[in-house]
Formats: C-alpha cells, sequence, structure tokens
C-alpha cells in the first residue's frame, strides 16, 4: 500500500523538538550538549553539538528560508571563539576539542541561490546546508533531511525509512530508527486525510499505576 | 518646595524624589481591588489561551474556573473564559443560574460580560448549530474577534467527556492545558487519559495540573507525585504543577460563586494559581497569533466562518 503524505508548513517549535530527538539523522554520532545558547548580539544557537571526534557543531535551523542564516552562522563562531575559555569551563565534562574549527549545520525547507553559492566560497569551514521536508499522513508525520551542500560527497539522511539506504555496521540501532517516517511523492492536489476520533487506550500498567494510589501515601 | 528639609549645611533631604505621595498612597490604597488600567497607548500583547480541562461538567469545577478568571482579573489581566461543554455551566455559575441553560433569542445571549470585566462566551456545539442564518453566526464571530482583541488570556473550559471532540482544537489552537485532578483512583486514571489524549494529538503541549478536592496538605503531593510520575513513565513528558484547592466544604451554591463568600483557604488557594498562571503563561509568548483563536475555533470545530 502507497502512504501518500502532504507537504505542510512546520512550527519552528515543532521543528526544533524533532532535530533535538534525532541528532544522529542530521550526522552520525552528533550529540547536543546545549539548546537555545544565546551569543549576545549574534543571537540564540540553536544546537550545540560535539560530533564524533570531539569538534564542536553549531545547528541553527529555521522553519522558513532565511538567507541570514550562514551570516548568522559565522557570526556566532566568531563569538564562540571569543568566549573559548568560558565554554571550555561550561562544557568540560564533555571534553571538547576547541582546537579546531566548529562545523556548521543549518537546515531549513530551501537555501536561496544566493546562500548556497557564498556557502561554496567559504573554504575555511565545514558547512552544511540541510533542507527538510515535513509531511503529515493523517496521525503520522514525518520529515525527511536531505544535504544540499557540503563538501564531502554524500547523499541526504532518511530518517525511519523502510527500505533504508545502506548504512554502516557500526551504527547502534537508536540511530537507525527515528521517529520520523519517509516521504512519498504526492500530487499537490490530494486532501490531508481526516484524522478519526480514536478512543485513548490505556494500558494495563498506567491502569496499575492508579489503582494502587493511595491519597495517604507520603505519610 | 515645602518638602525639602534642610539637614544641615549643604544638604537637603531629597527622599520625596523616590517615595511616593501621601496622597498617592490614599489613592493606589483604594485601588488596590481594582482591575489595573492599562495605557492604550502601549499595544497589546498576542491573545494567548489556556484551556481547563474539568473532571465532568459540574459546578464545582464552574467554580474553580470562575474564580481562577477573577483572581487572574484581579491582577489586571483581561480574561475571556469560553464555555465549550453543553448547558454551560460556567455561564450559568457565573450568572448565578443553577441548572438553567441561557437562553437563545439570538447570538448575543451567547455573549456575557462578567464583574472585573470578564467576558463569557458560551460555545456549544449543538447549540451553535441552532442559530439561525448565516448572518448571525457571522456577527457572532465578529463579536468573539472583537473580545479577543481586547483580551489576554483566553480561559477555555471543557470537561473531559466533550474533549475528544475537540481535536482540532487540540492540534492547532491552544497549547497550554490545565487538567482537575482529584485524588482519587478513577478520576484520577479519567485525568490521565485526558492529559495523554492531548500528548497524542499535540506534543508539544504544555499541561499543568491543578489538584482539587483536597482535604489534607499531604494528599497533594502524593497526587501530583503519582501523576507526573505516570506521565513521565508512559508517556515521556513532564507535567507542570499549578496548586491546589480545598474541597468546598459547605454546599455549592450558585448564587454565592464568588470564593470569597467560602472560607479565605480557598481565595488563597485560587489566588495562588492565578499568579502562577500569570508567571507561568508569559503572555508575551503567545501559542496563536491575535486574532485566530476564535477564528479557528468556529471554522474547524464549527463549520462556522465570516461571510
Amino acid at each position: 500500500m502507497t502512504i501518500l503524505f502532504r507537504r505542510v508548513h512546520i512550527e519552528p517549535e515543532k521543528l526544533r523538538e524533532i532535530i533535538r530527538k534525532n541528532s544522529d539523522s542530521l550526522e552520525f554520532g552528533l550529540r547536543f550538549i546545549d539548546f537555545q545558547l544565546g551569543t549576545e548580539e549574534e543571537g540564540f544557537i540553536n544546537f550545540l553539538g560535539i560530533d564524533k571526534n570531539r569538534r564542536l557543531a553549531v545547528v541553527n535551523c529555521d522553519s522558513d528560508e532565511n538567507e541570514s542564516m550562514v551570516l548568522t552562522a559565522l557570526s556566532q563562531l566568531q563569538w564562540l571563539k571569543k568566549n573559548e575559555s568560558l565554554l571550555k569551563r561550561l562544557f568540560f565534562s564533555e571534553n571538547v576539542d576547541m582546537s579546531r574549527v566548529p562545523q556548521i549545520i543549518l537546515i531549513g525547507p530551501s537555501f536561496s541561490r544566493k546562500a548556497v553559492a557564498a556557502v561554496q566560497q567559504l573554504s575555511g569551514h565545514d558547512i552544511r546546508l540541510v533542507e527538510f521536508k515535513y509531511s503529515l499522513a493523517g496521525n503520522n508525520d514525518a520529515i525527511m533531511f536531505e544535504e544540499v551542500v557540503f563538501r564531502k560527497a554524500g547523499a541526504g539522511n532518511v530518517v525511519g525509512l523502510s527500505e533504508q539506504p545502506p548504512v554502516p555496521e557500526d551504527i547502534p540501532d537508536n540511530a537507525r530508527a527515528g521517529v520520523c517516517r519517509p516521504v512519498a511523492p504526492v500530487p499537490e492536489n490530494i486532501e490531508q486525510p481526516v484524522a478519526p476520533f480514536d478512543e485513548i487506550t490505556l494500558t494495563p500498567e498506567e491502569i496499575a499505576e492508579f489503582m494502587n494510589f493511595d491519597r495517604k501515601q507520603t505519610l | 518646595m515645602n518638602k525639602v528639609k534642610k539637614l544641615g549645611k549643604g544638604l537637603e533631604d531629597i527622599s520625596y524624589l523616590f517615595l511616593s505621595s501621601e496622597q498617592e498612597n490614599d489613592a493606589s490604597r483604594f485601588s488596590s481591588s481594582q482591575p489595573v488600567t492599562r495605557d492604550p497607548a502601549v499595544p497589546s500583547l498576542p491573545t494567548k489561551s489556556v484551556c481547563l480541562i474539568g473532571n465532568s461538567a459540574d459546578m464545582r469545577d464552574a467554580f474553580l474556573i470562575i474564580n481562577l478568571s477573577l483572581a487572574l482579573a484581579r491582577l489586571g489581566m483581561r480574561i475571556a473564559v469560553v464555555d465549550m461543554d453543553e448547558g454551560f455551566p460556567c455561564i450559568n455559575f457565573f450568572l448565578g443560574k443553577n441548572n438553567e441553560a441561557p437562553g437563545l433569542g439570538d447570538s448575543n445571549e451567547l455573549i456575557r460580560k462578567g464583574p472585573l470585566g470578564v467576558q463569557l462566551a458560551g460555545l456549544d456545539r449543538n447549540m451553535l448549530k441552532r442559530l439561525s442564518d448565516s448572518r448571525e453566526k457571522s456577527r457572532m464571530l465578529e463579536q468573539l474577534e472583537a473580545i479577543e482583541a481586547n483580551t489576554d488570556l483566553i480561559i477555555v473550559s471543557i470537561s473531559q467527556d466533550n474533549l475528544r471532540r475537540m481535536e482540532p482544537v487540540l492540534r492547532d489552537v491552544i497549547r497550554e492545558f490545565l487538567v482537575i485532578v482529584p485524588p482519587q483512583k478513577e478520576p484520577m486514571l479519567d485525568s490521565y487519559r485526558a492529559i495523554k489524549r492531548i500528548f497524542s494529538h499535540n506534543p508539544l503541549a504544555k499541561i499543568g495540573v491543578i489538584i482539587t478536592d483536597i482535604a489534607h496538605m499531604y494528599e497533594v503531593e502524593a497526587v501530583y507525585t503519582t501523576m507526573a510520575g505516570a506521565v513521565r513513565k508512559f508517556l515521556d513528558k513532564e507535567l507542570y504543577k499549578y496548586g491546589f484547592l480545598f474541597s468546598v466544604k459547605q454546599e455549592m451554591d450558585a448564587k454565592a460563586n464568588i470564593a470569597s463568600f467560602y472560607d479565605a483557604d480557598l481565595t488563597a488557594c485560587i489566588s495562588n494559581i492565578a499568579q502562577i498562571v500569570v508567571l507561568r503563561l508569559n503572555p508575551g509568548e503567545s501559542g496563536t497569533s491575535a486574532g485566530l483563536f476564535f477564528r479557528k475555533i468556529t471554522a474547524d470545530y464549527f463549520g462556522v466562518s465570516k461571510t
């Protein structure tokens, strides 16, 4: 059976939530160590992560096309450099390799021609531009990340795909199975199916949790 | 200049520059019980909405909702209460009626104004369907939009039974939810089911609990620990604690609908909940854009749109 998905707009908070829970879908081994990190005039770093080589990664996302993301991320790199000693103390336990230039991952629904051209001219930094496509099919949603610009050759990651592209064997199970579903091409005029009023069922464990409740249990 | 006291050579008492005058003190003392008026030049923030989910559509939940809206109004917020239950228990309670349904001569009957500027609107699906022509529906929507434009917080009141019919609203319109949880097994299970329903349709929802019908203080922690533990364990989500309400001992009289008529403890509980609501909901960070709330509810849920 073919599942039809309809591409829809996603709220920035939901996009951030999905990315937060699926850091591995952007790059294997990437782990977030901070969220919404304020950087004075340079705005918020949506996610500060470290990759498998202990290098910092600045991950910014926007639910709409935003040409200024590249410029913002570069100015945030400057802020990271300026505050290196503070970051070392802040993330002491993470053993971050501050000697290496952090990589930048920018996520958006699309990137303008100017943004792509600008990134391709930046030889000194590792910058990935990742486009996402968010879709709905009834109660299920799906998101697909696709790298559109990166110096190293490679296709984008598709999270939770039933017919997944081959992945290296050293990737753990939790990195293979995301919460998201694949996106199939959908004709523009197809209507979004309406979710039926479903009954919320409780598991026996959930019921037991409350059946054992004693209102005087803290005495 | 008569306030300037000479304290010595070259010294003057300039405390009057920092302290308010006696007249000002008197004025603020007398106006403390009045709602704070706003400067019309200051642009109002986008309207925030919170959905208060009662255990059943009865007077006990209406008591909390109405008194909470009054307490918030006393804190200077402009409040609108939207009653989405059949028979409008909140509106009836507010108006001092026991079980009478408000009349339905025209759409004006569904929108009322209460003390302290609290606006009341009844939006029951069946009632709305009985509104005769689309012009009347359209006029009602205009009235609702006017309310929304002059409101800081919209409190939507609905019981758990009716929650299952509100899935589009749960998904798109409201982000903040308050679930009433009494300290008994079965009602707690029902409240948990409501919480699960909300999260299943809106994973980004922020849900808080108000623990009601409390006889002793230690019950508050017992209920919250059990509920928050179950939500964390089975749904992997967090719950916010908004406060509690002691059980109302005397018989609920719809004519005496203000908390202070009961006892000081109840008034204090509701006042505390109101303060936490103001702190947590942060009116600057809106769940929906101004002007869209009622349009979305009436269009998505009731099939009413502007003509």
